[in-house]
């Protein structure tokens, strides 16, 4: 691995220190927006045309952002590294693609509860669900590889590249309901108009809660990458 | 109702066992590494 000197040079770059301070302060704001959120939920009010299913609307587009969130960091950590090759930024992208896979996951699952319940039908080759479903995919291909490579500068500059040729999906994800017109059977992206009154606030802290669930599991995949990448020095170390 | 509850149910175990089992390998490698850190210091 080049970039990082010594095992003790692992996880002393600004990004990890301050992803190491932040998971405690992180942890107590998210416990206290969670509360805030659970009782946005409960006491939001009930869609007059889909009924008390309509809630789910205050979590899925959450988990949406949190998954483009996180493979935007892979594709720009993944860039970083190919311009710097300083390790911490293939740290940075591994953790983005694992946190953003997970949310693009729950994304996967809420999104076809709710279209049971409202199109009665788990699934539909829809172009956003179709478009969502390859993005998953490129992703967790990415993840794959990752697990299955050797760890170097090689399999780094790879996934790196790998990374950032996703990122134009999320685009095309975000914009392909405008691209298809009226033969989507996917609501077109939120904006203000999309609320009825008493609806924003609990979407607002929707958003914010997965936001900063989010940076909390970002900030700790990137810590327990640091340590994971000493350890595997440590070990190296030990056996020659 | 059903569907909301398995929306947002789903989300918090699958985020919270995420979170714990990354948590829990943080600490066990954190340990090593201050064990290792002792050893060092002592050897």
């Amino acid at each position: 691995m080049s970039g990082d000197g010594t095992s003790s040079e692992v996880g002393t770059s600004g990004i990890e220190r301050l992803a190491a301070r932040a998971i405690a302060p992180l942890g107590w704001l998210l416990a206290v927006l969670c509360a805030v959120y659970a009782w946005a939920v409960w006491n939001a009010p009930i869609d007059s045309v889909q009924g008390v299913i309509q809630k789910i609307l205050y979590v899925h587009p959450p988990q949406a952002y949190g998954a483009y969130l996180g493979f935007v960091i892979t594709g720009a950590a993944g860039l970083a590294y190919l311009r710097t090759e300083r390790d911490h930024w293939d740290r940075l992208a591994i953790s983005g693609a694992e946190v953003g896979v997970l949310f693009c996951t729950l994304m996967m699952i809420t999104g076809p509860i709710w279209g049971k319940g409202t199109w009665g039908r788990w699934w539909s080759w829809d172009p956003r669900l179709t478009v969502t479903l390859l993005l998953w995919f490129v992703y967790l291909a990415y993840m794959a590889f990752r697990s299955f490579s050797a760890p170097g500068a090689r399999t780094a500059r790879l996934a790196a590249v790998y990374g950032a040729l996703g990122v134009p999906l999320i685009v095309l994800n975000y914009y392909v309901i405008e691209l298809f017109g009226s033969r989507s059977m996917h609501p077109e992206n939120v904006d203000r108009s999309s609320f009825g009154e008493g609806m924003g606030f609990p979407f607002f802290i929707g958003n914010l809660t997965l936001f900063f669930a989010f940076v909390w599991l970002l900030a700790l995949r990137l810590d327990l990458e640091g340590l994971r990448t000493r350890a595997s020095w440590r070990d190296a170390g030990e056996r020659s | 109702m059903n569907y909301v509850i398995a929306a947002y149910g789903i989300t918090v175990a699958v985020l919270a066992g995420y979170a714990w089992n990354l948590a829990r390998e943080r600490r066990a490698l954190s340990r090593s590494e201050d064990a290792a850190r002792d050893d060092e210091r002592g050897g």
